[in-house]
């Protein structure tokens, strides 16, 4: 599914960012990435989400190269990937009904108009996410949990192969947390494979997963469970947890 | 589609007075364009006419009887409209015969006393008075050498030419009228562009998303196209207000400059309607170029461009 050989990325200026990263994630697997600030889990989720090239070694995504795929196969493997990146990125002219069928329109590029079945499925996203009030709003009007929920939502929408969430839960209260953690679970239940960014060590303690641990660019460990560095004062427990 | 619609109008949100301002300097481009390709359009005819103008001016021999006159006239008549392109002149030609009587008659008023003694002179009038045929008109250049053909015809003189310098002062006019135009079209390309740009540069993360979403180029194209053309349609419309409101006023103004001004066309409602058109093209064509300097370089390659990614590496490194 997910196939990183030996992958560098650095960064114009910087020092190297990804080191010799090689990854594989096989159909259905549901992976936890952490490591500290700078430790390279952003520049990793934005190689698999298509979004850098690496500067050297090569990315494989449902069997293929990405240094040597067609625009085309390109597109509809992007349409097989849910992706919330860190930064959320919703389009803020539109609503978050619109944010997330937009999402769900281009994942079914040969339909022209949201069927009555899309619209309620949407709907249900919005609404196991607690958001479906807010339907209706602008996405430039949301706080920052309010938009981490709707990027959930529209990388969810799409029924992915693959999702790939950069710190999904980073401004969510604790009941949004694992309410939307609910959610990746059932789809990697599902059959979609999951690569979950993370500073949360309750998050890893509880759903526990395959973690991958960066550091300084580097795959160090590789283990189901709580790693080793997550049990350290650098990364606390959420209060009230 | 009605998505893009709604990103296509960010500019208009984010930064409404420039594309106000941008389409309303389209429209006066535009239409000061109209207006000088209109003259450029309206010259062409004139300069046809001032070029072929002129009196031809046949000698007939001494030898023609007075009785073959209206036949020779006839038949000057025949040979200059079998000219190739002559039938398809759109002015008139006049045709003279000018007899020894008549011109006798001509002279009688201004010259009493040589057209006195001209006429003592009896049977040698035939020899000393000058009969002659004149042809009034645009012609082609062959005309001339057709008439002097004629039996009959002693010499025929043209007085083509006269108004070369008329001329080469209206071709001159003509050529400066065109490079203005290209010019105007030129700059008016080039503000657009930056404007596209900047425009594309609005829509650059919404953009950048899309693509990861399996947007196709025309989808992450269709924002820049449809800002592009909204401006260039207002522009467009703005033009056709302008030249439906002006055209009337400038043509009688123009028409009073100069008497050979006077054949200038009235303009016409088409025309009005191409100008909108030409906004509309000009800005989708514009809209295109900043479209393509969003979308099209990346639309189907992995990554968008190091800029983005190191801005992406700066905001995490700031939350975390």
């Amino acid at each position: 599914m997910v196939n990183l050989v030996s992958v560098c990325k650095n960064w114009q200026g910087q020092a190297r960012v990804l080191d010799h990263v090689t990854l594989e994630l096989k159909r259905g697997e549901f992976v936890y990435i952490v490591g500290g600030t700078g430790a390279g889990k952003s520049s990793l989720l934005r190689l698999i989400a298509t979004e850098d090239a690496p500067t050297a070694g090569s990315v494989s995504l449902f069997g293929y190269d990405l240094s040597s795929i067609s625009p085309t196969t390109l597109r509809a493997i992007r349409r097989l990937i849910g992706y919330v990146p860190q930064n959320v990125q919703l389009i803020p002219d539109l609503s978050v009904f619109d944010n997330v069928a937009l999402s769900l329109s281009l994942a079914n590029p040969r339909s022209q108009f949201l069927s009555v079945d899309a619209r309620k499925k949407i709907n249900e996203s919005l609404e196991r996410l607690g958001i479906v009030a807010k339907r209706d709003q602008m996405a430039r009007a949301l706080s920052g949990g309010e938009a981490q929920r709707v990027a959930v939502a529209r990388a969810l929408v799409r029924s992915p192969e693959l999702i790939i969430a950069d710190e999904p839960t980073g401004a969510q209260d604790h009941e949004h947390t694992w309410s939307m953690m609910d959610l990746f679970s059932r789809a990697n239940i599902g059959g979609a494979t999951v690569l979950l960014a993370t500073h949360d060590r309750e998050i890893v303690r509880r759903i526990r997963k395959k973690c991958v641990v960066l550091k300084q660019g580097r795959l160090t460990v590789e283990e189901v469970g709580l790693p080793m560095m997550m049990t350290g004062a650098a990364l606390q427990p959420r209060k009230g947890v | 589609m009605i998505y893009l619609l709604r990103l296509a109008m960010r500019p208009w949100r984010v930064a409404p007075m420039s594309q106000i301002f941008s389409a309303f300097v389209v429209g006066f481009l535009v239409l000061f364009s109209g207006f000088l390709f209109w003259m450029e359009q309206g010259l062409k005819p004139i300069v046809h006419r001032l070029q072929g103008e002129q009196v031809i001016t046949a000698w007939l021999s001494p030898d023609v009887l007075e009785s073959d006159e209206q036949a020779l006239l006839k038949q000057v008549q025949d040979i200059v409209l079998s000219t190739p392109g002559q039938r398809s002149q759109r002015y008139p030609i006049d045709f003279r015969l000018t007899g020894s009587a008549e011109f006798l008659k001509q002279i009688e008023k201004p010259y009493p006393e040589l057209a006195r003694q001209v006429q003592e002179t009896q049977g040698e009038v035939k020899d000393l008075v000058p009969r002659y045929i004149t042809l009034s008109g645009v012609f082609e250049d062959a005309v001339l050498e057709q008439v002097k053909s004629v039996r009959g015809i002693e010499s025929a003189e043209s007085s083509k030419n006269r108004h070369a310098h008329v001329v080469g002062a209206y071709r001159a006019l003509r050529w400066v009228v065109r490079i203005l135009v290209a010019g105007l079209a030129l700059a008016l390309l080039t503000g657009l562009i930056h404007l596209a740009r900047m425009n594309a540069h609005l829509h650059r993360d919404a953009l950048s998303i899309l693509r990861l979403w399996g947007a196709g180029p025309w989808t992450l194209r269709a924002p820049a196209l449809f800002s592009g053309g909204l401006v260039g349609m207002i522009g467009g419309l703005t033009s056709l207000g302008g030249w439906l409101a002006i055209s009337p006023w400038l043509l009688q103004n123009l028409k009073q400059l100069s008497p050979m001004l006077s054949e200038l066309e009235v303009p016409r409602w088409e025309a009005a309607l191409s100008l909108w058109a030409a906004g509309i093209v000009i800005g989708v064509i514009s809209g295109s170029a900043g479209a393509w300097s969003v979308a099209g370089g990346t639309a189907g390659e992995v990554g968008a461009s190091d800029e983005v990614g190191e801005r992406a590496q700066s905001t995490a490194r700031g939350t975390a």
